[in-house]
């Protein structure tokens, strides 16, 4: 994003932003699937948020319009791809790059964007809070054994495909919010969510650990801290992307699987 | 006027059968890169492009250092091939010798991905020749076709044929595909998982390093008609088209891709119509057009 | 409760399974008995859906459950184990049992009692918060037989249940099974195993399957007695 902003304020949208898209990549993997494309959907917020705000609707709407938007869209994207295998689903989140590099929205200086962080941070908290109580509910709880085993889920009755889509639509809900609120971010550029997007959502999800809704959040401030940080905010991108290398290979459970070792010792 | 709209005609079919021709070779050669490590390993690739970035950037130093065509293609394909073994031992191995863990089947995935998209932000856009790469035309029934195009496409669908009668008729092709059935059962035979490994991503590499070198010196493709994604983009749906598994099928799917991408005018258009291939196969087609009963565990899960 | 009617599978050119037939009523146990390519597992994956029958039919409760999905299966009362243990890797004891309960009384919630209380039959209490990585293959078998019995399932599909059980567990699960089939309200059960000798004392009735077809049906003692299974199997005749 080009344009300096009070840093604080700055790291509070990143951290807004990328934990609710990890979030919502962080509530498929739980099924089984990788969303490689996540950030699309909060793409297609954004491009369907701006257009409202610079037409003058009011915010509330013109936000909530865009979070419906990708919400459907993601339940399209999950109907068509539930059924598919790990791989195929992986390669078919790969097509949702097309949409990112396709959607255009004006940028946030063009709308004069003046929004405050504070909306997006408790976004961001109170999905988080909202995605562990998921987790511990019966539906959570399903979603989490097609994840692990599909075969043993199918014998206790659970519908895979439906988890799935239910997952999928919930992830993209999650990742409209941020494209939605992202909006009103003076240095808010839709091109953010190109590839780039999808990593730092993805990194945040591995970084912070996949154990639960706050292992997201906990990444997402890692990659908001190096998005901002004078040291790496120039590479942030190829930073995010090592962070993501290194944690999968070297700690895939994330820096939250740190403290559930030292805890049972 | 009649005549002249018959010959706007045939220039028009012939255009779309060069185009069909040079693409689907193209996308071909990509796309069986991705079915060959899908084969081996049981997953998908995510950073097979690196090889065609590797390429793209070792053809542009040797021509900017004027080494003839020739040199710089076979440097690029080098350059790809081993780009490509490298990922595989240095990010996918790890990632795959290690179990899933907590990030379960995905970690490969992942891995493969972030190493895309580290290499993706950390190498230099490379530049495309814009000198004496547009000498020589072929004419193709009054159709002036360039020749580096139609010496592309040669080389494309010769490469194709011989990774083909590769996988079809040779040791390594009867270790791959025991590999891809089972490979606790191929360890057990005496098939070496990790050798089968390092030989398909070079042989995977290799082809899409060639792709991509194709593609990076086709002067018609020189006025913007592509974009970063148009390989990948197009193999992942050829492959989705035709079926991960198997490799005539990929090819198969590559040619379906080329041939519906004819009929839209930009190269955002074709990534569109690339991406909706791609959604509309795994929706409706989920084993691809040629379904290939496996017994591999990651193809149930 | 389960009716196996004429079922035949195959895959491709080859018959996995060649009409077989067998009945298990609630209050019964029904073992399935052959060597490994017998056609046991594809017997019990017909059961719960996990490939289609090419002819035959099988029926659960009164319905016939031709062309349904295995969830739906599981919604028509018939839980199962596999061959493998198929547990939820990266859940506890507790939470697999947990998640046996997702069918259990149409709840709106799953059923930490009735998990628990499954634990409990299978001596696993005290392992319930243990990671299931944990466990030794006999344990992991009794958590995928405790997921099935907090289901609550009318019907249940036991591929292969006794085995990696030492003999204290055996001791434990085997009288458990008896006990579950013939409480009132019954279940019907069907195990299956290698061994002839698992069914003595526990199975009302054996069906003995080599190269997928049926070669002996009925009683423990009948199928011991049975040529063709002596021949198949014993080679020398049965002393009990």
């Amino acid at each position: 994003m080009p344009h300096a902003f009070a840093p604080l304020a700055e790291l509070f949208w990143r951290f807004g932003i990328v934990g609710l898209i990890g979030l919502g990549t962080w509530l498929v993997l739980r099924c089984g699937r990788v969303m490689l494309g996540n950030a699309a959907f909060a793409a297609i917020a954004a491009a369907a948020t701006a257009p409202l705000v610079a037409r003058g609707t009011p915010d509330a709407v013109a936000a909530l319009a865009g979070v419906l938007v990708a919400a459907i869209c993601g339940a399209v994207f999950g109907l068509a791809a539930a059924r598919a295998t790990s791989a195929a689903f992986a390669l078919a989140s790969l097509s949702l790059w097309a949409v990112e590099l396709s959607v255009r929205a004006p940028s946030g200086p063009e709308l004069r964007s003046h929004g405050s962080p504070a909306f997006v941070v408790a976004a961001a908290i109170l999905a988080a809070i909202g995605a562990w109580r998921y987790a511990l509910s019966r539906h959570g709880h399903i979603a989490a054994a097609v994840g692990q085993d599909e075969r043993a889920a199918q014998a206790v009755g659970i519908d895979p495909v439906r988890a799935r889509i239910t997952a999928v639509t919930l992830g993209a809900l999650l990742a409209g919010v941020a494209g939605s609120l992202s909006v009103f971010y003076p240095g808010f550029d839709i091109t953010a969510y190109r590839l780039h997007g999808d990593i730092a959502g993805l990194a945040a999800v591995v970084l912070g650990g996949v154990g639960s809704s706050l292992g997201p959040l906990a990444g997402a401030a890692l990659v908001a801290i190096a998005a901002v940080s004078p040291f790496t905010k120039e590479h942030a991108a190829a930073v995010n992307a090592i962070g993501l290398l290194a944690a999968t290979i070297v700690l895939p459970g994330g820096i939250a699987s740190i403290f559930s070792r030292a805890a049972r010792r | 006027m009649h005549r002249r709209l018959e010959r706007a005609q045939e220039f028009t079919l012939t255009q779309s059968f060069v185009d069909i021709a040079f693409k689907g070779s193209l996308y071909a050669l990509f796309a069986i890169g991705y079915a060959l490590t899908y084969s081996a390993g049981g997953t998908l690739n995510v950073a097979h492009p690196i090889s065609a970035m590797a390429a793209a950037a070792a053809v542009s130093w040797l021509l900017a250092r004027d080494q003839p065509i020739w040199i710089a293609g076979g440097g690029g394909v080098a350059a790809g091939a081993i780009a490509g073994v490298l990922v595989d031992r240095i990010v996918l191995w790890p990632a795959r010798s290690r179990g899933g863990g907590p990030l379960g089947p995905a970690r490969p995935l992942i891995a493969g991905l972030a190493a895309l998209a580290a290499f993706g932000a950390l190498a230099p856009e490379p530049e495309r020749p814009t000198h004496a790469l547009h000498a020589g035309i072929f004419r193709i029934g009054g159709f002036g076709v360039p020749k580096l195009m139609v010496e592309g496409t040669i080389a494309c669908i010769l490469a194709l044929v011989a990774v083909v009668l590769l996988v079809r008729a040779t040791r390594y092709g009867l270790g791959l595909r025991a590999l891809a059935s089972n490979a606790a059962a191929a360890r057990a035979a005496g098939i070496g998982v990790e050798p089968m490994h390092i030989r398909t991503a070079l042989l995977a590499s290799a082809c899409g390093a060639l792709a991509a070198v194709t593609l990076f010196t086709a002067p018609y493709y020189f006025a913007g008609r592509s974009t970063p994604f148009d390989l990948p983009l197009a193999g992942l749906a050829a492959v989705a088209l035709g079926g991960l598994a198997s490799i005539p099928a990929a090819i198969v799917g590559a040619f379906v891709v080329a041939t519906a991408q004819i009929f839209v005018p930009t190269a955002d258009a074709s990534d569109a119509v690339a991406a909706a291939l791609l959604v509309l196969s795994i929706a409706f087609l989920p084993r691809g057009m040629f379904p290939v009963t496996r017994l591999r565990e990651t193809d149930r899960a | 409760m389960i009716e196996v009617r004429e079922a035949s599978v195959s895959f491709g050119g080859v018959k996995a399974l060649d009409k077989v037939s067998l009945s298990c009523r609630r209050g019964e146990i029904v073992g399935v008995v052959g060597p490994s390519g017998s056609g046991k597992s594809t017997l019990f994956d017909a059961l719960s859906g996990r490939h289609r029958l090419s002819s035959g039919s099988i029926a659960v409760g009164d319905a016939s459950i031709a062309g349904l999905a295995p969830h739906v299966i599981a919604r028509r009362g018939l839980a199962r184990t596999f061959q493998e243990d198929s547990l939820f890797g990266r859940m506890t004891v507790f939470e697999n049992a947990l998640a046996g309960t997702y069918l259990r009384d149409g709840a709106a919630a799953l059923s930490s009692a009735a998990a628990h209380a499954a634990l409990e039959s299978l001596g696993l209490s005290e392992r319930a918060n243990e990671y299931v990585w944990e466990l030794t293959p006999g344990e992991r078998r009794r958590v995928a037989l405790a997921r099935a019995l907090a289901s609550n399932a009318p019907a249940l599909a036991f591929d292969e249940p006794l085995r990696s059980l030492d003999e204290s567990e055996l001791e434990l699960v085997r009288p458990l099974l008896r006990r579950i089939a013939s409480e009132p309200g019954g279940r019907a059960i069907v195990i299956s195993d290698r061994d002839v000798a698992a069914c003595a004392g526990l199975c009302d009735s054996v069906l003995v399957l080599h190269a997928g077809k049926a070669i002996a049906y009925g009683t423990f003692d009948a199928v011991v007695r049975d040529v063709d299974v002596r021949d198949a199997y014993l080679g020398v005749e049965w002393r009990q």
